[in-house]
């Protein structure tokens, strides 16, 4: 247990951190306060942001945790005691288990990913380590804010993932049995954030300037996306993999074994066991008591090892440097000027090639890509499936640009009082942000149609169809970028990184989404009352020009030139 | 080799160089402020506060802590909201014309926060780009700036990596890429080694005897303001109690051999305080 002492130190630190992460004032940010506004109100709106932003994030895990169970109880109740099914139902229980664990395990990663780089530039350890405070409470104190970084998320996890199990199998005892599971979970999730934080300050953040430089950073940020990935492909392919799964209990029972007892699935397999005993095993070919029941108990001795590591690991990760690349000389000190807006896209293109958390908002949608292009070769092509394909790639990959476009603006707290003490245009800042969130569109598109273009025979069509939906797109981040850049000259404080300000991020980006997405459901309603695809299509690209006017010119032309 | 021992790099204050030209066509001094007022909630940070820069003038900004020094650099270059009064640089209003304005300024915050994931290369190719410069030019000018402060070595590392003393330097080749008409300079010798203050020094002179710019300039340093600045302003609890020349600051406080330092105490009436508070350390 901490002492009195270390939870005020460490309330304190984690004061301060939330105050960094709101209002970056290590980063340059410069404070404006109301006239007449109680001396204290920022620190109480940095409070305020940070547990509206876990709110969300834990409303999330609640989402997941729901929708989990639902997917258990209604396909149990509809399929399984309806009659006979190709999957085994103890193999579909415990694999809908096991990837329950496995989305929050990504997500819980995803949080701490975004909230490392913060805790790291805030400097609050280094400022600490100053003063005579023994070495252990100073352990404990950078544990205890690494703590509260995870806390609400993890024990909504904690509490609600044994409670719905426990709901719906009717038992307390067999909702207990995850128990190990989660706690697994929210221990490794952990550890995965500060590895991949170490990792980040020793390889990425001292990494030169240079094409060859930059795109082995890129490579590395990769690294950032697999809880993504983990997350979009678990969602993506659920049924493909239940299917490969009951496939391999009939082909190769020895490697289902083994795959069943890969983390987390024998977290998966407990509940089962519970449920029906050691029968239940029949189902799942290359299964053993004994095998699971160790290899959990093996897992929980991780989960033990860790919790011992994390008792120094987060204060030393506060004190490693980046390993810097070794210099080479280059010609000159050569600069390449580019126009303001371009400036501004280049520049937040490297940021996010050395900010996990920003590289991963580029990554995304790529991923999302990705999944989408691989699913389309599931199922047989029909004379709509470019439509189809095109609503499902362009709506997600627009939303995901959309919505995640705004936190972008977030790179603005990092030296953004200097830039405010540049000529640079509100247009500029505006055009040069909407351009990355199209840049992201665009690829993701073409990453589609790179993959797709085997599958679906009218890649022009489809490219049309990415066309069409560009100005509505556009529209969409103008109306974002405009909102985020009236907050921030009001306030004088750009809050829109999601580990801190998630919710105003949200309130911008949900109308964002709304304009994104009006073409796309105009063109599949158009579709569903029996208007031809080609009439639907034109509708759509028609209605998103009309968007783009409307939000060019509020966003644009109405606020005047020359607003810096 | 200059009378300093420093390489010359080729020439790093061109005359008539960047917009002077067409601003001084407008009139009006690189800097007039009058009545400037800033406020923080209840606190009046600055009081009323009215100064020029004229042509050629490095005007020196003095105060202790908390004096209101950083504030009135702040509102000048657009950071802080003024909550009375008016900025004019060469004529333009930076609250009418903020972008026209700012591009007349070249500035060097107290604080090297800059964006820690660019490396120098990248920051000042951002700079360049929102300045609009012309690619030979920024190359030539930046150039000169990295080998006379001798940063070849950190270009092209990321500023997370890089020493307070070399993100100070790559702020000063900032300020100066687009040689502004107005340098407004917080502290800017903070974090340099000796080689690079005694630079500054020459590039600072250098820079307002070869054309009609102006430097505002705020340290703590009183030697270093009164070898440097033509002209000097004393402020105290954001006002301003003293200015003029170092002559002018002497018969202001008929103190006939004063140094710009007793002068300094005088004006701001913390002799007596500093003696006392030596005291109380001393426990005498």
């Amino acid at each position: 247990m901490a002492s009195p002492t270390t939870r005020q130190l460490a309330d304190a630190a984690y004061l301060e951190l939330s105050f960094q992460a709101v209002y970056a004032m290590r980063q340059g940010n410069v404070l404006t306060a109301r006239p007449g506004a109680p001396s204290d109100e920022l620190a109480v709106n940095a409070r305020r942001l940070v547990a509206q932003s876990k709110f969300l994030v834990s409303f999330l895990i609640v989402l997941l945790v729901l929708g989990s169970m639902l997917t258990l109880t209604h396909v149990v109740e509809r399929f399984f005691l309806a009659g006979p099914t190709i999957v085994p139902l103890p193999l579909y229980i415990a694999t809908v288990i096991a990837g329950l664990l496995l989305l929050e395990m990504s997500f819980l990663w995803m949080v701490g990913l975004q909230s490392l780089p913060t805790y790291l530039s805030s400097q609050i350890l280094p400022m600490l380590e100053s003063l005579p405070i023994p070495e252990k409470q100073l352990d404990r104190v950078a544990l205890l804010v690494v703590l509260r970084l995870f806390d609400a998320p993890a024990l909504t996890a904690l509490v609600l993932t044994p409670l719905a199990l426990g709901i719906i199998l009717h038992s307390v005892v067999l909702g207990l049995l995850i128990v190990p599971g989660v706690v697994c979970v929210v221990l490794f999730s952990i550890a995965l954030s500060l590895r991949t934080g170490r990792f980040f300050v020793q390889r990425v953040q001292g990494s030169r300037g240079g094409f060859r430089s930059t795109v082995f950073r890129w490579a590395y940020l990769l690294l950032w996306a697999i809880p993504a990935f983990g997350i979009y492909g678990f969602v993506a392919f659920s049924f493909q993999i239940l299917y490969g799964l009951t496939a391999l209990a009939h082909t190769a029972p020895g490697s289902l074994g083994a795959l069943l007892l890969a983390f987390p699935f024998p977290f998966g397999v407990l509940p089962v066991l519970g449920l029906s005993g050691p029968a239940s095993l029949a189902h799942l070919p290359g299964l053993n008591l004994p095998a699971v029941l160790a290899v959990a108990a093996a897992y929980v001795l991780v989960a033990a090892a860790v919790v011992r590591w994390l008792r120094t690991a987060p204060r030393e990760l506060t004190r490693i440097s980046p390993e810097v690349d070794a210099y080479r000389q280059r010609v000159g000190a050569g600069l390449r000027p580019v126009p303001p807006p371009a400036a501004v896209l280049i520049k937040d293109v490297r940021t996010a090639s050395r900010t996990p958390g920003y590289a991963f908002l580029i990554l995304l949608p790529l991923i999302d890509a990705v999944v989408i292009g691989f699913s389309s070769y599931f199922g047989t092509p029909g004379p709509d499936s470019v439509f189809d394909l095109g609503a499902a790639a362009v709506s997600t990959t627009a939303l995901l640009a959309t919505f995640f476009g705004p936190a972008f603006f977030a790179t603005e707290v990092m030296g953004f009082s200097y830039t405010r003490t540049l000529p640079l245009s509100h247009r500029s800042l505006l055009v040069g942000k909407a351009s990355l969130i199209v840049v992201v569109y665009l690829l993701a598109s073409a990453v589609v149609v790179g993959l797709t273009v085997l599958r679906i025979l009218t890649p022009l069509l489809f490219l049309a169809f990415i066309v069409a939906e560009l100005p509505g797109l556009v529209a969409a981040a103008f109306l974002e970028i405009g909102l985020l850049l009236r907050k921030a000259e009001r306030t004088g404080v750009p809050i829109s990184m999601l580990s801190s300000g998630a919710w105003w991020t949200t309130t911008v980006a949900l109308p964002g989404i709304v304009i994104a997405g009006l073409p796309i459901i105009l063109f599949l309603a158009l579709r569903s009352t029996g208007v031809a695809s080609a009439l639907a299509f034109v509708a759509m690209g028609a209605f998103a020009l009309v968007e783009l006017a409307l939000f060019s010119l509020l966003a644009l032309v109405l606020p005047g030139r020359g607003r810096g | 080799m200059s009378r300093w021992g420093l390489k010359r790099v080729g020439p790093l204050v061109r005359e008539g160089a960047g917009p002077v030209a067409d601003a001084m066509s407008l009139g009006g001094p690189p800097l007039q402020v009058d009545g400037l007022t800033v406020r923080y909630g209840t606190i009046t940070a600055v009081d009323r506060l009215s100064l020029t820069v004229g042509p050629h003038e490095i005007y020196g900004l003095l105060g202790s802590n908390g004096a209101g020094k950083s504030s009135t650099l702040k509102s000048v270059v657009g950071l802080v909201a003024p909550a009375r009064g008016s900025i004019r640089i060469l004529g333009h209003d930076p609250s009418l014309e903020p972008v026209v304005a700012k591009q007349l300024v070249g500035y060097v915050p107290e604080s090297a926060l800059l964006y820690d994931a660019l490396t120098p290369r990248e920051f000042l190719e951002f700079v360049a780009s929102v300045r609009g410069l012309d690619r030979a030019d920024a190359s030539q000018r930046a150039d000169n700036y990295v080998r006379a402060f001798q940063i070849e070595e950190q270009f092209d590392r990321p500023l997370a990596t890089l020493s307070n003393g070399t993100r100070q330097k790559i702020l000063i080749l900032g300020a100066f890429l687009h040689q502004p008409s107005l340098l407004v300079l917080d502290e800017p010798l903070n974090s340099l080694d000796p080689r690079s203050v005694r630079l500054m020094k020459e590039l600072l002179t250098q820079y307002v005897a070869q054309a009609p710019r102006g430097v505002l300039f705020s340290t703590h340093t009183m030697e270093v303001a009164e070898r440097l600045c033509h002209r000097v302003g004393i402020l105290d609890h954001g006002a301003l109690v003293g200015e003029g020349t170092m002559d002018a600051l002497r018969d202001q406080t008929a103190q006939g051999n004063a140094t710009l330092e007793e002068i300094f105490l005088r004006l701001t009436r913390e002799e007596e305080g500093v003696q006392a508070a030596v005291r109380a350390l001393g426990g005498r």
